[in-house]
């Protein structure tokens, strides 16, 4: 079975999304998963600007730095549970949850750990840190966004994506899994995209951008290539 | 693969219309890989444009009155494909980036750039090697309405079908869906070639499938003899456009391409020798 990290932001839906693909074919015995961590905020600032302050005003800080204590206390499986926890309060739920705060610590608990993580994680400078060295660790091996998955257990190849707008059935989620997992492979291949014209089929998508859990809509249209 | 769409492998060809633009190494190099999928009969192509300088364009910015670099290859490309069909349309695009990014660099470069041929005379000479007569050149450039022929085809790609840049696959005889890519460094080997084309037919047959890239840095060139040397033409254009889009400069506030058409004009009317502005 193949080993497969799946680098992660919570505020991006499309990221969601492909969690919720990865998770299914992990139910069906086709990939081992474990999760790395990603700010979006952080690599969206102007080059050469300092992140350390993110770590307070990002608005996923407390998510990531909480994961980041969790894969601390115990493993990056953990953080995947913790995840799918936070993802449901904020794109499954046909009301999102208003409160990201709050979010984040139910999500906590329900991943298994005590509510007081959120604020241990929040007064404790290295969990920002330890986001920092994942996100490096991600751009150094040419990440450019999430979701990013890499192969062999985080050592092999990475690929930005599969951007999906819903998920597939098993038969489909195992072929797009192995398409994935050939083109990741196949180091001549760069890129295959089309125009977005679907939005991510998730009911905390559609509601108000005032409403979202995690604030603004981190997705633009795509540019033109050359 | 459990669920192959018609065409991926199984049973006839799938009928694709490439979409290009002569510009752009990494699309021929994508058209080389998809002429040995038809030679394997897994694919039948048909051939359209799409222009990269049109798609940069500002909203501002008239594209009937740019006068593109790229303009004499495109329009004699629409006009060879109205008069010929769209088999010597591929015909002609094969020719024409054979010579252009399949040929070695001219001698004395790395040590000088080079200029390279205007694409006028290199659209006379693709048009010379498939045995069609060159003069569709000067034909097509004496007539405006050829670029309007252009622009017409270009926005029905990019409006009707989503198409932002080549190359772009549209499926469906040419009715979509348009996908963008496979975007490749060099042409793959037979059994490669076919493989990939099953996994692209069967994302691009999957409407909710968006995106997959890898990373690629602004440097990297396709694995084609003449790319290092028509990218440090390009790089230093743009380097001269830029200079031009500065605050106070005569295209500030103006797209890439626009400006780089400012340069072209300037270098055309300053004599050689004299140093242009």
């Amino acid at each position: 079975m193949e080993k497969v990290r799946l680098h992660f932001d919570p505020r991006c839906p499309w990221c969601y999304q492909a969690n919720r693909w990865a998770v299914r074919v992990q139910a069906l015995g086709e990939i081992d998963l474990d999760w790395g961590l990603y700010c979006l905020e952080v690599a969206n600032l102007p080059g050469g600007a300092d992140p350390v302050a993110l770590g307070e005003t990002a608005r996923s800080a407390s998510a990531l730095r909480t994961a980041a204590a969790i894969l601390e206390r115990e493993s990056s499986k953990a953080v995947g549970r913790f995840y799918v926890a936070l993802g449901s309060r904020v794109w499954e739920a046909s009301t999102p949850m208003s409160d990201r705060d709050l979010a984040v610590t139910e999500s906590a608990e329900e991943a298994g750990f005590d509510r007081s993580i959120v604020a241990d994680a929040m007064a404790d400078p290295r969990t920002w840190t330890e986001v920092l060295r994942q996100h490096r660790e991600l751009v150094d091996k040419g990440g450019i966004g999430v979701p990013t998955m890499v192969l062999d257990g985080g050592d092999g190849p990475a690929i930005f994506g599969p951007v999906i707008s819903e998920l597939p059935g098993d038969e489909d989620s195992v072929e797009l899994w192995k398409t994935v997992s050939w083109l990741a492979r196949y180091d001549n291949f760069y890129e295959l995209k089309r125009r977005r014209t679907a939005q991510p089929d998730l009911p905390g998508w559609k509601v108000p951008p005032s409403r979202l859990t995690f604030g603004s809509r981190p997705w633009m249209p795509p540019v033109p290539d050359r | 693969l459990t669920s192959r769409p018609a065409g991926s492998g199984t049973g006839a060809p799938e009928r694709v219309t490439f979409l290009f633009d002569p510009r752009s190494p990494w699309c021929y190099q994508t058209s080389r890989w998809a002429r040995l999928v038809e030679a394997r009969g897994q694919v039948e192509l048909e051939w359209g444009v799409l222009s990269l300088e049109v798609v940069s364009l500002h909203d501002d910015e008239d594209p009937h009155v740019l006068e593109a670099e790229y303009g004499p290859a495109l329009r004699t490309a629409v006009a060879l494909r109205q008069r010929s069909g769209t088999e010597a349309l591929g015909r002609f695009y094969a020719a024409l980036g054979k010579l252009m990014w399949d040929s070695d660099p001219p001698e004395g470069f790395p040590a000088d750039l080079v200029p390279a041929e205007s694409m006028e005379a290199i659209s006379r000479r693709a048009l010379g090697e498939i045995n069609e007569d060159p003069a569709l050149v000067d034909q097509v450039l004496a007539d405006p309405a050829s670029w309007e022929a252009v622009l017409d085809e270009h926005r029905h790609w990019t409006k009707d079908l989503g198409a932002f840049g080549v190359p772009t696959l549209v499926f469906g005889a040419g009715e979509g869906p348009a996908v963008f890519g496979p975007v490749l460094r060099r042409l793959p080997d037979e059994q490669t070639a076919l493989e990939l084309w099953r996994r692209v037919s069967w994302l691009a047959h999957r409407g909710f499938v968006f995106e997959l890239k890898r990373h690629r840095a602004l440097s990297m060139r396709a694995d084609l003899p003449a790319a290092v040397w028509r990218g440090a033409l390009r790089v230093a254009r743009m380097q001269a456009a830029r200079a031009l889009m500065t605050p106070g400069g005569p295209c500030e506030g103006a797209s890439l391409e626009w400006s780089m058409a400012a340069v072209r004009r300037a270098a055309e009317s300053v004599p050689p020798g004299d140093a242009p502005g």
